[in-house]
This record gives C-alpha cells, sequence and structure tokens, in this order.
C-alpha cells in the first residue's frame, strides 16, 4: 500500500504480501562463524541480571520445527515485490512519469502532481518484531547470491507492446523508444541491482555542493595546485550504494587477564652516578570473564567492491565510512521511481562475502559494550581471546543515499562524499607537497632556534 | 600516535634528562616540531583515521551479562602503570578466536 502524502486520494498497486509457507532461506557461506544455533547462555559464576532460565528439549524442538516450517511468510516473501516488470504508473492519473522529489520527500507525478510514498520497509518487512526471537538467518529477496548472467532484462512495453532491452549494470529504467512511456525494473533480480529497501535523498544537490564547498575551501592551505584548479564542485553526483543491513541476535564471550593496583609507592635508585626517583606498583592480577547477549540493529554493511574500503586500493572509499550512520529505520520498501535523476551502485557483494567482516564487527561491538564493566581493572585489561555465535540474523539489501564528489589525480581517486540525509562530510584532498613539507621544515626550524636559544640563555642564567 | 609524538617533543622532558643529553633533547625538538606539522596536515586532509565508531555509535541491546573476576596472582614492585598489552579499548584488534556456541 503507498503512503499518499497529498491527504485522501487514490491509491495505487502495491505489493500483496505472502505467498506459499516455506523454508527460509539460509544466509550464503552460513556454515561459517554465522552459522546459526539455539542457545542459552552458558554461566559459571558471578552475577548475572535478567538470565533466562535454560531453554527445555521440548522448547528448543520446537524452535527447529519452526525454523524449518515457519508458520507466516518468511522474510524473502515480506521482501519479495510483486509488482511486475514495465510500467509504474501514477496511482491518480496512470503516468508513467514519476520521480522523486527532495523538498516534497515523495514520488510525484510529472502530469499531475500527485505525491506519494512507498510504505516503511521496517513495517512491510516485519521488521518490528523483536530481535531477541530471531533463530536461524533469513534473508530478504534483495539480498540473495548474485547470478551473474542476470545483467540484461527484456521488457515488453504495456503500452504499445514493443521490446525494450535494459541493461541492469547501468540502469534500471528506460524510455520506451515507441511510445516514450518509462518502463521500470519492479522486482528483484538475482543480479544485485534491485534491492529490498531505499533510504531516499533529503539533501538537495545545491545542499551537498555547498557542503563540499565548505569542506574543501577549509582546506585550500596546503591542498594540491592542480586540484584547485581543477575542482568543480558542481559535479557531485548523487549516487545510491548498496549496503547489506542485518539485525542479530548474538552471544558473545571474552576472557583474558586484568591487573588491579592494590598500593603505589616510589623509591629512590641508584643509576649509575646518580639516584632517581622511581614509582612501583604492587597489583592483584585477574582472571577475566565476560558472557552476555547483544541484540545489534541495522548494522550496515558496504556492498558493492568498487567503493568496499578494502577492495579498491584506486580511490578513497574510507571517506565512506565517516559519513555514517544513516536512519535506516527510515527507508522504504523499494521502487525504481526513487532513483531517478540519480546513479546507483549495483550490489556485486553476497552475505558470504561480508560475511568475516560482519562476525569482525559484531566482535567490535560486544567489545565495546563490555569495557563499562571493566572499572575495577585501573591497569588495563588484556583480552586474549572472543567468540560471537549468531542465535539469528535477518539480512535485507538497501541503497544509502550519497553525494559524491570525485577527482583523479593521476594515482588515485580523491571522494568527497556527503550524507544524503543528515549532510555529515568527510573527504580526502590531495596534499601539495612543496607546501605541508616547506610548512614542517618552517616550524622545525622555528622550534630548533628558540630551543637552541633558550638553551644558551640557561646557560648564562 | 601524534600524542606520543607530541609527549616526545616537549622541550622539557628531552631536556630532562641528565646534563648530558641536554644537546640531544634541544636538537631533537625541531625536526620533532616539523614532523608533527606534517602527520597533522596530513590527517586534516586525508582523513584516513576518520571513521563511524560502530561498535559504540550502533543500535546494540545487551543482556544476561554474566561476568567472572578470579584473582590468580598478586605481584610486587611493577614498573609502569598500565599493564603489558591491555587492549580493552582497542576494539577494532582481533584477538584469538574461540569457538562458542548458544
Amino acid at each position: 500500500m503507498s503512503h499518499d502524502v497529498n491527504g485522501p486520494g487514490p491509491q495505487g498497486e502495491r505489493p500483496a504480501t505472502p505467498g506459499a509457507p516455506g523454508a527460509g532461506p539460509m544466509g550464503a557461506g552460513s556454515g561459517g562463524p554465522m552459522g546459526p544455533g539455539p542457545g542459552e547462555p552458558a554461566g559459571d559464576g558471578g552475577p548475572a541480571a535478567g538470565q533466562e532460565p535454560a531453554a527445555s528439549a521440548e522448547d528448543l524442538l520446537a524452535q527447529v520445527e519452526e525454523a524449518a516450517h515457519p508458520s507466516g511468510p518468511t522474510l524473502e516473501e515480506r521482501t519479495r515485490i510483486r509488482k511486475e516488470h514495465g510500467l509504474d504508473k501514477c496511482p491518480r492519473c496512470g503516468s508513467s512519469d514519476i520521480a522523486y522529489d527532495i523538498p516534497q520527500r515523495a514520488l510525484v507525478c510529472s502530469y499531475c502532481r500527485y505525491a506519494f510514498n512507498e510504505p516503511n520497509a521496517h513495517e512491510a518487512f516485519g521488521f518490528t518484531s523483536p530481535i531477541q526471537d530471531l533463530r536461524g538467518v533469513t534473508i530478504g529477496a534483495g539480498s540473495e547470491d548474485i547470478v551473474e548472467d542476470q545483467d540484461v532484462v527484456t521488457l515488453k512495453c504495456q503500452g504499445c507492446g514493443a521490446d525494450v532491452v535494459i541493461k541492469l549494470e547501468e540502469q534500471l529504467q528506460s524510455r520506451c523508444h515507441w511510445c516514450r512511456q518509462t518502463l521500470s525494473i519492479n522486482t528483484q533480480v538475482p543480479n544485485g541491482a534491485v534491492p529490498d529497501a531505499v533510504l531516499p535523498f533529503l539533501l538537495s544537490r545545491e545542499q551537498a555542493v555547498e557542503k563540499v564547498k565548505e569542506f574543501v575551501g577549509a582546506r585550500r592551505t596546503f591542498a594540491d595546485r592542480r586540484f584547485l584548479r581543477d575542482f568543480t564542485p558542481e559535479n557531485v553526483l548523487g549516487v545510491y550504494m548498496p549496503y547489506l543491513m542485518v539485525d542479530a541476535n548474538i552471544h558473545a564471550e571474552l576472557a583474558g587477564t586484568g591487573e588491579d593496583t592494590v598500593r603505589t609507592y616510589t623509591e629512590r635508585v641508584k643509576v649509575g652516578d646518580r639516584e632517581e626517583t622511581r614509582t612501583y606498583y604492587d597489583v592483584d592480577v585477574y582472571q577475566v570473564a565476560r558472557k552476555f547477549d547483544l541484540l545489534v540493529d541495522d548494522l550496515a554493511t558496504q556492498s558493492s567492491t568498487r567503493y568496499h574500503r578494502d577492495r579498491n586500493e584506486s580511490a578513497t572509499n574510507y571517506v565512506l565510512r565517516a559519513i555514517q550512520p544513516f536512519d535506516v529505520e527510515d527507508a522504504l520498501v523499494y521502487n525504481s521511481n526513487y532513483l531517478t535523476g540519480h546513479t546507483s551502485e549495483r550490489r556485486d557483494l553476497d552475505i558470504g562475502d561480508i560475511d568475516e567482516e560482519v562476525v569482525e564487527k559484531f566482535l567490535a561491538i560486544a567489545r565495546a559494550r563490555a569495557q563499562p564493566t571493566l572499572g575495577k581493572y585501573d591497569r588495563g585489561v588484556k583480552w586474549e581471546a572472543e567468540g560471537v555465535s549468531v542465535r539469528g540474523a535477518r539480512w535485507v539489501a538497501v541503497l544509502l543515499p550519497v553525494w559524491l564528489y570525485s577527482q583523479y589525480d593521476g594515482r588515485l581517486s580523491h571522494y568527497v562524499a556527503v550524507n544524503g540525509r543528515t549532510g555529515q562530510t568527510m573527504g580526502s584532498i590531495p596534499i601539495s607537497q612543496p607546501r605541508a613539507i616547506g610548512a614542517s621544515c618552517l616550524v622545525a626550524t622555528i622550534v630548533t632556534v628558540l630551543a637552541v636559544g633558550g638553551g644558551i640563555l640557561s646557560m648564562f642564567a | 600516535m601524534i600524542t606520543d609524538l607530541m609527549i616526545l617533543a616537549d622541550p622539557m622532558l628531552l631536556a630532562g634528562g641528565s646534563d648530558g643529553d641536554y644537546p640531544f633533547g634541544v636538537l631533537a625538538a625541531g625536526p620533532i616540531a616539523g614532523i608533527l606539522v606534517y602527520l597533522g596536515i596530513y590527517s586534516r586532509y586525508r582523513n584516513k583515521d576518520k571513521r563511524y565508531r560502530f561498535e559504540s555509535e550502533s543500535k546494540v541491546e545487551v543482556g544476561n551479562m554474566m561476568t567472572r573476576d578470579a584473582k590468580i596472582k598478586h605481584r610486587r614492585r611493577v614498573s609502569g602503570s598500565r599493564m603489558g598489552g591491555a587492549n580493552e579499548s582497542r576494539h577494532l584488534e582481533r584477538v584469538r578466536r574461540m569457538q562458542i556456541s548458544g
């Protein structure tokens, strides 16, 4: 059901939801550390807060049975967009000329100006259900493994019957060359091009240009001169970046040693021909262990090789890490028309490809969340072993909006990226080495002169 | 790292040793200050160290926390205010992975 932003008015046809029940698909590569498993927190003493009673054998059997034969629609079924490819018409007048309008924050028909939105993805996909109830791994229809030979789709135009070929690597919409109607790819083709959800832009191109100008303007002094000469902030591009988003129900365990100071004292010790005061500590050494459950909500991971921080050395992809987070809870069910006027990067990494990276994120989260429990150890804690087991996870593919300015310096593509929702900006500006080295040498010289001058003066004092 | 270098660059610390160390401290202060300036420019322009701190800022609920703190030994006359290898705040550094269930 589309959401009318004009007040009462006609509603368009929207996806029907449930299909035939069946076992939910497991994430690719789930045989690794992401393997699902029912579990209860194992305890070995120490204070425990809110611990659930151990599940009985009947409960576990019931969970396994539920995972194998779920009673409701699976996540794949809830996320499957069931519209036909082709004409995606305005619910009011039937025009196929629809585009996302940033000021109105809605899809707007170019003919009748009717404004509407797709439903909130979290609600439509059932993501409002508690994460602690997750068991096993389920994935959205747009997160399925990529099939390489699905790059070209031939659509039959419902307006005139002509065959129109769409190369999905380049576009998800095309005009019929006979009747000029806009044809859309409306359901998830297993090639990574069509996600489950999209988070539309809130920041306009003009606002993004200003952000880029401001960012570069504050870094002009030591910027490469050629970069500044060629700097054209109006070339900023609106790009929808593919991310895989996961909710996860995790059990984490950490083990190590910690030290607590019980006494501090100083002693005079002889070093060579002089005496020094040294501080010593008497410490208690503890074996430290933490076991706890984590419910992770909307953890997003880049799923495009081209923009992945570790998979493309020819661009400064790391800047994309610094413009997060996105308000993914406001993502909408996918509709091609949100992408009109922007480019969208195709997802080319499967869940199996980023599985280990996500597990490492879970481990980092576990370490960060355990830190407040370590206040007793004033000398620190050395974690020596760590692990997580994923009881349940649900994945969806989502497109997130980024305004991207790119400039190539002959070796590296330098990006200035602007979060298309919050305006958070980060970038990489090539440095003018003569200027940076010159400034460093100048400071070094001044400090040396001051230090030597101070030393000479102190000798006569 | 920059903080460590700043400590090294402090002329008082460099000059604070014995009389024999004094000329080295004075002469090293300038080059260290120069290196610090270059690193500062590099950090501000290239921003390689900037990132979203997902580990502490993601929406996460923690439950069923179980703690175990067992004293295993007492050590006397330890120098240094931090234990060697302490990594409780270096969340992105991975340590030995243990297989767990549940």
